[in-house]
């Protein structure tokens, strides 16, 4: 899988040039180029949902998938940002026919090293990462049983509505 | 209305409480365990028999981060550096090595569990009393955790519904049971009277969870900073893990 590390090696090379230091707006585009490209957030937010996917309208669908890809954006681009020199190690991968996953750890200070586990599907050629494994969790398997939580307590709408506050809520803050 | 409220939800989750382990010891939880966590498939979220109990304890576990733990935590890791902070959790490792020694001998794992006994030996001599792990990087001898809840899991018993347990957070019926079997391992509840095993040990506990906090002060923000449903996380988080490290004691 090439692909994950050509693409932690771009990411990396942005976070890390000194000339974006003072432009973060422009770091951030220039991360949402090189990311989007290898995330399929669509299917991300389709299967956080679950079986409530279903009931939703195209229209529906197409607003969730823009709040979930915002509030990945809000959350994790924040952290790529205080990026401070932490190891990466690329451990192995695996393949099984159009899936695929590639094992990676990364080494922080003296503490114990963080697996961060990338799995990707193939379609049409490109292989995109549909979940990610942050020291054995899987992020979608996460956010699907805080989601329907959210929806058997309160319904979807409050769902949405959390989310999209969420995602404020982190950005203000950085 | 603060304290007398927060009495009252002690005084129901007291209540609770004792209901469980009443009825643990009635043979109930038999049954309860056979009904199990439950996969995501069908309701998408696990099924949360103790939900209840569990949001109260795990909002009380919360306040006591907030005002006690977290602000511990940050002063402690103010006074101490932060590689000495790591080899003093090497030290409380070190001496939990009974339970790891035991579980990976109860689950037939003699490999491990010799492991266990030579890292013991090589970290608290040439490791200055478990201070520094030096078995891992000098000899190659990796640490391999196990705990009764684990060994139960290994010979068939499901993990049961998800527990909050106070003060020490997410758990599960069969895991809190493992719990105090992994605690009656403990040398000092056998060889000292209980008055004084029972305060020595929860200073222990105490001051090995406060080292462990002040060494996560970042990770522990960042799960609140994300989380759209905090409960739900946590939950997930828990069992995620664990359904993990059963996976990988099935062979």
């Amino acid at each position: 899988m090439a692909a994950v590390k050509e693409t932690v090696r771009q990411v990396l090379a942005i976070v890390t040039d000194p000339s974006y230091k003072s432009a973060t707006s422009a770091r951030r585009q220039k991360l949402r180029e090189v990311i989007a490209p290898r995330f399929d957030f669509s299917d991300m937010a389709k299967s956080s949902l679950g079986y409530h996917w279903r009931t939703l309208t195209p229209a529906q669908r197409a607003d969730f998938v823009r709040a979930f890809t915002a509030l990945l954006e809000a959350s994790y681009m924040g952290k790529i940002e205080s990026y401070k020199g932490q190891k990466i190690s690329y451990l192995r991968e695996t393949q099984d026919g159009s899936y695929a996953q590639v094992y990676t750890s990364i080494q922080s200070g003296g503490g114990e090293p963080v697996s961060v586990n990338y799995r990707l599907k193939q379609s049409d050629g490109t292989w995109k990462v549909y979940d990610v494994a942050i020291d054995q969790i899987s992020l979608v398997g996460n956010y699907r049983n805080q989601f329907n939580r959210v929806i058997n307590d309160k319904g979807y709408a409050q769902l949405l509505a959390a989310i999209k506050q969420k995602e404020q809520s982190i950005d203000s803050g950085r | 209305m603060a304290v007398s409220a927060l009495r009252t939800e002690i005084i129901n989750v007291k209540k609770i409480l004792i209901g469980i382990i009443f009825l643990s010891f009635i043979g109930a939880a038999g049954a309860a365990l056979a009904a199990g966590i439950g996969d995501q498939a069908g309701s998408e979220t696990y099924s949360d028999p103790l939900a209840p109990f569990n949001e109260k304890m795990f909002w009380i576990n919360l306040k006591l981060d907030k005002y006690i733990m977290r602000p511990v935590a940050t002063g402690y890791a103010d006074v101490l550096p932060e590689d000495v902070r790591r080899h003093i959790g090497n030290f409380w490792d070190n001496v939990g090595v009974i339970p790891r020694f035991a579980n990976n001998l109860f689950q037939l794992k003699m490999v491990p569990a010799g492991t266990e006994v030579s890292r013991f030996l090589i970290n608290s001599t040439l490791g200055g009393a478990g201070f520094f792990d030096v078995a891992d990087p000098w000899f190659g001898l990796k640490e391999h955790d196990e705990d009764f809840g684990l060994t139960m899991g290994h010979y068939g018993v499901p993990m049961g519904p998800y527990l909050v347990l106070p003060f020490y957070g997410p758990s599960s019926i069969r895991d809190a049971l493992g719990r105090a079997a992994d605690g009656a391992m403990n040398p000092m509840s056998y060889t000292l009277p209980w008055y004084i095993s029972l305060p020595a040990q929860a200073g222990a506990t105490a001051a090995s969870a406060i080292n462990y906090r002040s060494l996560n002060l970042q990770l522990f923000e960042d799960v609140d900073r994300y989380a759209v449903d905090l409960y739900g996380a946590v939950q997930d988080g828990y069992i995620q893990r664990r359904r993990k490290r059963e996976a990988e004691n099935t062979f």
